[in-house]
C-alpha cells in the first residue's frame, strides 16, 4: 500500500487545485474539450515524478469534464461534447431565472458521480487485469481492434472516413526502427525520426493545431458573454433526495459505458439522459428544466471518466483519445501500463486510486466557491486565447524531447488535420491508432509468426472467439443503428443528437 | 475550389502520400531472417487506406452527380496563413538561434496584434494589454519551466 505521506504533500495539493483550476477553465471554454486540458498541461508534468504528474492530470480531466456543464448551463452551448445533455435541461432552468441551481445540480451530480465512478475503478481494474493474464498475443490485438472499430463505428458518423483516420493513425506509428529487425521505417533519412514520432506531436498536431485554426477561421472575435447573476445556489435536503435516482442510472451507465473502448462520455450522457426520463415520474418536464434531467447527464459525464480509465490501466488499452494522452503521460514517466502494472508499480497504482478521489472532492470545492468566476472567462475572446495556447503547445512539443523535428511534424499534421476535420474525418481515431500501433503490430506479428501465417489463430482460443464476435458486432454497429432507426422511425430518438466525441 | 472539390482533394492527397508509402514498402529491403518482416503490416495499411481512399472518391462522385456544390471557403484566410507562417517562422528561427526568450515573445506579440484587427485596422489602443499580456505570459513561462522546474527552453 502506497504511504499516503507521498501522495498527500503540499506540491501535489498544488498540483490537484491547478489541475482542477485549468481543466475547469479549459472545459468551460467551448469547443476546446478535456483533451486539450491534458495536452496543455502535459509539459509542466514532464519534470515531476509519475504519481504527481498523473494528479495533475487526472485533476485536469475532471475539471474539464465538469466545466463543460458551465456554458451549457449559462449560454446553451455545450463546453465539451460530453455536456451537450445538460443544455437541455440546464439552459432551460437558467432561463427561468434559476441559473445558480441549475449549476449546484450540475456540480454535486458531477462530484456523485465521480465519486462512484472512483469506487469502480478501486473495485473493477484489478479483476479485469488479472483475467486479461489470460490472454495472448492474439487476444490482444483483437482487443486493440476492438477499441479502434468501436471509435470508429460508433463515435463517427462517417464510417469510411473514420477508418481512413485510423490507417493515418496506424500508420504514423509505424515510422520509426522496427524493434524485431531494427529496420529503419520511414524516417526519409531523418535521425530523429528514427525513435518514432513523439506521442505529443501527434496529439498536439490532430487536437490544438487544428482547433486553433478553426477558431482563427470561423470564432476569433466571438465572445461567449453571460449576462446572468446569482450563479451561486444551495440546495435543500429535499433537492439531494431528488437527484438519487438519476444520479444511480448516470452513474452506472457512464462507468458501463466508459468501460467499453470508443464510445465515451457524450454517449453516456445522452443515453443516461434517455433513461432518466424513462425512469422518473414526471417525464414531461423533461426539457423544461428538469434537476433529474441536468443530474442524470452529469453524473454519466464523469463516472466515465474513471470507466474509460479501467481498460488503460487494466489493459494498456486506451479508449479515448483523453486516455490516449494520459497513456503518453504514463510513458513519459516511463511507467507500462497494462496488467503487469500491478506487479510492478502498485504503488503507484494506489496513488492514482486515491488521487482519483482526492480529483473529485477538489473539483467540488473549486467548483463551489469559482464558478461564477469560470462563467466570466468565457468572455475571453479567441483571438488573445489563439496566440497564448500555440505559445503553450509549442512548448510542450518541445520540452518533452527537445527535439525540433517533432515541432515541424506537429505543425504538418495540424495543417492537414485541419482540412480533414473541415472535411468531417474524425481526428480523435487517429491518435488511439497512433498509441494502440504498436500493441497492433507486435500482436499480429507475433501470433502470424506462432502461427506460421495462418490467420485462424485470431478465431482459436476461446477468449478471442468472444472477443472476435465483439469485433463484428461494432463492425457491422452502423447497420445495427440504421435498422434501429427505421423502426422507430416515427420515434424521435436523442441518439442522433450526440456530437462526435473527439475527446 | 468547390466543397465538392475538396472533398475529392482531400482523399486524393491522402491517396499521394500513400503511394509514397507503398512504394517504400515494395522496394525496401526483404528480411529472410523472419517470418513476418518489418513491412508486412504497413503493406496492409497502406493498401486498406487506398481502397479507403478510392471508396470515398467513387462515392463523392457517384453521390454528387448533377448538383451544385457551395464553394469551399476558409474565413479569415489572411489570419489564418499568417498563424501557419508565424509559427512556421518561429520554429525555424528558434532551431537556428535557440533563444525563445526572445522569438517566443515577438511570435506571441505579432498574433495577439494581429487577431486583435478588426475591419482592416490595427487596434493600436489595445497595444499596451497586449504587451502585458504578453509580458506576464513570458513571465510564468520562465518562472514556471526555467525556474520551478529547470527545463531549458
Amino acid at each position: 500500500m502506497i504511504e499516503l505521506s507521498s501522495l498527500f504533500t503540499w506540491q501535489n495539493l498544488f498540483l490537484a487545485f491547478a489541475g482542477s483550476f485549468i481543466g475547469l477553465l479549459v472545459g468551460a471554454m467551448p469547443g476546446l474539450g478535456t483533451a486539450m486540458a491534458i495536452v496543455l498541461l502535459m509539459p509542466f508534468s514532464y519534470s515531476m515524478k509519475a504519481l504527481s504528474a498523473m494528479v495533475l492530470l487526472l485533476c485536469a480531466y475532471q475539471g474539464a469534464e465538469y466545466g463543460g456543464s458551465i456554458s451549457s448551463i449559462t449560454l446553451g452551448v455545450p463546453g465539451t461534447p460530453s455536456a451537450s445533455a445538460t443544455v437541455l435541461d440546464g439552459y432551460a432552468m437558467a432561463k427561468n431565472g434559476r441559473p445558480g441551481r441549475a449549476i449546484a445540480y450540475s456540480l454535486f451530480a458531477s462530484a456523485m458521480g465521480g465519486l462512484i465512478g472512483a469506487l469502480a475503478l478501486v473495485f473493477l481494474t484489478q479483476p479485469l487485469a488479472k483475467f486479461s493474464l489470460r490472454f495472448n498475443s492474439p487476444d490482444f490485438c483483437m482487443l486493440a481492434l476492438l477499441a479502434l472499430f468501436g471509435i470508429v463505428t460508433i463515435s463517427s458518423k462517417e464510417v469510411l472516413k473514420g477508418l481512413v483516420s485510423v490507417c493515418i493513425g496506424l500508420m504514423l506509428s509505424t515510422v520509426g526502427t522496427d524493434t524485431v529487425t531494427g529496420a529503419a521505417r520511414f524516417t526519409l533519412g531523418l535521425p530523429g525520426l528514427t525513435d518514432g514520432i513523439y506521442t505529443v506531436a501527434v496529439a498536439v498536431g490532430v487536437f490544438a493545431f487544428p482547433e486553433m485554426l478553426g477558431i482563427i477561421s470561423d470564432a476569433l472575435h466571438k465572445r461567449y458573454v453571460t449576462d446572468m447573476k446569482d450563479l451561486k445556489s444551495d440546495l435543500k435536503p429535499k433537492d439531494y433526495a431528488k437527484m438519487a435516482k438519476p444520479i444511480a442510472i448516470g452513474s452506472v451507465t457512464g462507468i458501463g459505458i466508459g468501460v467499453f473502448p470508443g464510445i465515451g462520455g457524450a454517449v453516456a450522457a445522452w443515453m443516461s439522459y434517455m433513461l432518466a426520463r424513462k425512469a422518473s415520474r414526471h417525464p414531461d418536464t423533461f426539457g423544461t428544466g428538469e434537476p433529474e434531467g441536468i443530474s442524470a447527464p452529469e453524473a454519466a459525464n464523469n463516472a466515465c471518466v474513471s470507466g474509460s480509465l479501467i481498460p488503460l490501466l487494466a489493459l494498456g488499452i486506451p479508449g479515448s483519445t483523453s486516455m490516449a494522452i494520459l497513456a503518453t503521460a504514463f510513458m513519459i514517466h516511463g511507467v507500462k501500463v497494462g496488467p503487469n502494472l500491478f506487479m510492478t508499480d502498485p504503488a503507484l497504482l494506489n496513488g492514482i486510486y486515491i488521487a482519483f478521489f482526492f480529483a473529485v472532492i477538489i473539483m467540488f470545492v473549486l467548483g463551489k466557491l469559482m464558478t461564477p468566476f469560470f462563467a466570466s472567462i468565457l468572455a475571453v475572446p479567441g483571438s488573445a486565447l489563439v496566440p497564448v495556447i500555440l505559445t503553450f503547445v509549442l512548448i510542450g512539443v518541445y520540452a518533452g524531447k527537445k527535439v525540433f523535428l517533432y515541432l515541424w511534424v506537429a505543425l504538418i499534421i495540424g495543417v492537414v488535420g485541419y482540412f480533414l476535420k473541415r472535411k468531417k474525418y474524425p481526428l480523435a481515431p487517429i491518435v488511439v491508432a497512433f498509441v494502440l500501433g504498436q500493441t497492433v503490430e507486435v500482436n499480429f506479428r507475433r501470433s502470424l509468426e506462432l502461427s506460421g501465417g495462418s490467420l485462424s489463430i485470431f478465431v482459436k482460443s476461446g477468449y478471442s472467439k468472444v472477443i472476435f464476435a465483439l469485433v463484428v458486432i461494432v463492425a457491422f454497429f452502423p447497420l445495427i443503428k440504421k435498422l434501429f432507426k427505421l423502426l422507430t422511425k416515427n420515434r424521435r430518438t436523442y441518439l442522433s443528437d450526440i456530437p462526435e466525441d473527439d475527446n | 475550389m468547390t466543397e465538392k472539390k475538396m472533398d475529392v482533394a482531400v482523399p486524393a492527397f491522402l491517396l499521394c502520400v500513400d503511394g509514397y508509402y507503398l512504394y517504400k514498402c515494395f522496394t525496401s529491403r526483404k528480411y529472410a531472417s523472419v517470418a513476418v518482416g518489418p513491412y508486412a503490416f504497413p503493406k496492409i495499411l497502406g493498401i486498406a487506406l487506398a481502397v479507403l481512399c478510392v471508396a470515398i472518391i467513387a462515392k463523392t462522385l457517384w453521390q454528387g452527380r448533377g448538383e451544385k456544390s457551395e464553394p469551399f471557403r476558409i474565413g479569415n484566410p489572411l489570419g489564418f496563413v499568417a498563424a501557419i507562417v508565424a509559427t512556421a517562422l518561429m520554429i525555424l528561427l528558434w532551431q537556428k538561434f535557440g533563444k525563445f526568450y526572445l522569438f517566443g515573445p515577438i511570435y506571441t506579440l505579432g498574433l495577439l496584434l494581429l487577431f486583435s484587427k478588426r475591419e482592416n485596422r490595427f487596434q493600436w489602443k489595445n497595444l499596451l494589454k497586449i504587451v502585458l499580456i504578453t509580458a506576464g505570459l513570458f513571465g510564468f513561462i520562465y518562472l514556471t519551466f526555467q525556474v520551478a522546474m529547470g527545463i531549458w527552453l
